[in-house]
């Protein structure tokens, strides 16, 4: 077996074996777990709590009050009595509340709730979700339209189809960009996920080689650069691992829980957008997970001991949160200059330029473009890095991270 | 099998940590390198393993660069320790080896004979991490040694030790060296030094203040180290022809002779009395004549 892969093996079996590694794998999944299963269990909780009665006193004198629709956690009743009765049955208990309706001055309907105790907030949204939609209807009422001119406003809909005149170019359509820019932010949430979890782990267990004075031997038996090459690799191995269980288990449950509803969901998302956008966007992930690991080795090479891991790689979780932060922006508009111009810086590339891919009308070549500057920087790094890796493990001298790359470097020569 | 240091010199910017050192270890032998902390040991040894570029000069290995040797032929057991600890001993051991070219299986047996010899045998499944200092320095030296190394560097191997098992590591040094392997080691404990080294080459702020076969270096300063145990006084002893120094020693006196010669007549002197228990003439201990060559080079 070659050194690089007995290190590679090493790195990454010790990693994969570790208790947190196991729990972390654990929670996550019991976390999607949950998520899918959330329907049935907020149902569990649901159940159990009784529904809301409301006492309607109608004073429209127009049968508004029949207009309102409940359901099972709420139900309107129409109370034959005045205000005062209605308020007096909520402070019997007998009602959880009285919802007066009644008219201006200008004929519109107006409408009070009035409770003992505060409702909940989920409990006041639903509540006003019903009292709009009685207006709603109200208000058509009370136009004299047939019922089917009032059923064609309310379920009135349409959908603007996108058409460029230059036949070259045909734009994608709104409903494929709102797609592509879901499936763009779970990209860029992805890789923000992974960079915070990983770049610790490898500049740590580098550091950490480094601080125990391992290295020394390590790199006395084979070499800087495999011993980079390999904890880099074993680093990646590991992530890539991780979300291979991950969505492994997403996919297990989207098709095994109610009957593939969410696996179907998840087709359809995916068959709007491109082949090519899931191929940019997989690169981009792949090589932003190379990209940042490379930077937390380097990193963790230039600390002395690993309790400075932290404040070396803040830096860097700067940039990778400018970038997150940028491609929220992106979920309003993908197509501001910001957008543009950080979509070709490679630190923050892959967590942007997805979404430009999919949810704008961008020509390819820039997202290849953008790729390649990406790939460059990966290998201009690791050649940089491999100028100064033999010398930063073997420094042990307090001061800036630049002076220590000068200091390694001449010690490297 | 030698390995030959030419004119070697290291410079950092404008310290000079290592300037213009020459020796020879050969095969079979146990060569030292002593000097005070901050002398050049480790990074003479560092050129040596090929961690840094020497600034000038040459270090060869039977007439081949160091630099491009196989690494798997070297063993090195670094000033200060490096291990894992999460991780067994045995599986430590075993991964060390392998990193050296040697098969699982193989190191496996190692490691077994190894763990037995320096009676670690029931820690082999321990974390290093809850050993003892002084165990895990043990540790430290099999993973240096456990691929039976044709050249092996030792920087401080006695630090930790205590004196059962110091001598475990002398004895495994020395079947090591009688097995052919040229070993080359530094330490502050000059006793060790003397009992185990052939050769060895004396260091100061960079610089060899001697380096050659241990009995040349005691040579240049002949036998002046004289004890004598008997009914005399101290001032009696101190006014005597060519005596440097008296000190009392328990119930011994030791005196510091001027030159070699002047021994004839201090034994007729206190012998003149008739029977005196002891009169020993040798040389500087290797701590003296340390002491006597770095205070030199200070002043």
């Amino acid at each position: 077996m070659s050194k690089f892969m007995i290190l590679f093996s090493q790195s990454y079996f010790s990693k994969l074996k570790a208790k947190s590694f196991l729990i972390t794998t654990a929670i996550v999944l019991l976390a999607v777990f949950t998520a899918f299963m959330w329907p049935t269990i907020s149902s569990w909780f649901s159940s159990k709590s009784q529904a809301i009665n409301i006492s309607v006193v109608d004073q429209t004198r127009a049968h508004a009050g029949e207009l309102l629709k409940g359901d099972s956690r709420i139900k309107f009743n129409s109370f034959n009595g005045s205000l005062q009765q209605a308020d007096q049955a909520v402070t019997a208990k007998k009602a959880d509340g009285t919802l007066l309706l009644a008219l201006d001055g200008s004929g519109r309907m107006t409408a009070q709730i009035r409770t003992d105790t505060p409702l909940q907030l989920n409990d006041q949204q639903a509540l006003s979700q019903y009292v709009q939609t009685a207006n709603q209807l109200f208000t058509i009422q009370q136009m004299k339209l047939t019922p089917e001119q009032a059923q064609r406003i309310l379920t009135t809909k349409i959908n603007l189809d996108q058409k460029t005149i230059d036949h070259q170019a045909n734009g994608k359509s709104a409903e494929v960009k709102t797609t592509a820019t879901f499936i763009s932010y779970a990209v860029a949430f992805f890789i923000y996920l992974f960079v915070i979890s990983y770049l610790s782990m490898i500049s740590s267990e580098v550091a950490a080689e480094k601080d125990s004075r391992i290295m020394e031997i390590i790199i006395s038996s084979s070499s800087p650069v495999i011993h980079l090459l390999s904890r880099v690799a074993g680093i990646l191995m590991l992530a890539f691992t991780q979300i291979f269980l991950i969505l492994g288990a997403v996919c297990l449950m989207a098709a095994g829980f109610y009957g593939g509803k969410y696996w179907h969901l998840a087709g359809t998302a995916l068959s709007s957008v491109s082949a090519s956008y899931i191929f940019y966007a997989l690169l981009f992930f792949i090589l932003a997970c190379i990209l940042y690991t490379l930077i937390g080795a380097v990193l963790g090479s230039l600390v002395n001991k690993v309790q400075d891991v932290g404040q070396a790689i803040m830096p860097v979780t700067f940039v990778l949160m400018i970038g997150f932060f940028i491609a929220i922006s992106g979920m309003a508009n993908p197509d501001t200059l910001l957008i543009k111009i950080f979509s070709f810086i490679p630190f923050t590339a892959s967590m942007i330029m997805p979404m430009r891919i999919g949810a704008t009308d961008m020509g390819l070549w820039q997202a290849a473009a953008s790729l390649l500057l990406l790939a460059g920087t990966i290998i201009w790094l690791f050649l940089f890095s491999l100028r100064f890796y033999k010398g930063s493990v073997l420094t042990y001298t307090s001061g800036s991270l630049f002076k220590k790359m000068k200091q390694a470097r001449s010690l490297s020569k | 099998m030698t390995l030959r240091v030419n004119h070697l010199s290291k410079r950092f910017q404008t310290f000079v940590a290592v300037n213009d050192l020459n020796f020879e270890a050969e095969e079979g032998k146990i060569f030292g390198l002593i000097g005070q902390n901050g002398a050049g040991k480790t990074t003479t040894f560092r050129m040596i393993l090929n961690l840094l570029a020497p600034s000038g000069g040459t270090i060869s290995w039977n007439g081949k660069a160091v630099h491009t040797l196989n690494r798997d032929m070297i063993g090195y057991l670094p000033e200060e320790r490096g291990l894992y600890p999460k991780m067994p001993v045995e599986e430590q051991l075993i991964f060390f080896g392998r990193l050296r070219g040697k098969a699982k299986l193989d190191m496996k047996k190692k490691a077994e004979y190894w763990l037995d010899r320096f009676d670690l045998a029931d820690k082999k499944q321990a974390l290093t991490e809850t050993l003892s200092k002084g165990n895990q320095q043990k540790v430290q030296l099999i993973v240096s040694l456990i691929h039976q190394p044709s050249l092996l560097i030792l920087d401080e191997p006695f630090s930790g030790l205590d004196p059962v098992n110091a001598a475990l590591l002398k004895d495994a040094i020395i079947d090591l060296k009688n097995q052919g392997a040229t070993i080359i080691f530094s330490s502050h404990r000059m006793d060790h030094v003397e009992e185990l080294c052939d050769h060895l080459c004396l260091m100061k702020r960079g610089e060899s203040l001697f380096s050659g076969p241990l009995h040349d270096l005691k040579a240049q300063f002949g036998k002046v180290n004289l004890t004598i145990r008997g009914p005399f006084e101290k001032e009696e002893l101190s006014v005597m022809p060519g005596v440097v120094s008296v000190t009392r020693e328990k119930d011994m006196f030791r005196l510091l002779l001027s030159d070699e010669e002047q021994a004839r007549n201090i034994f007729d002197q206190v012998t003149e009395r008739g029977f005196i228990e002891r009169f020993s003439l040798d040389y500087l201990s290797l701590e003296e004549i340390f002491k006597r060559k770095v205070g030199e080079a200070l002043v």
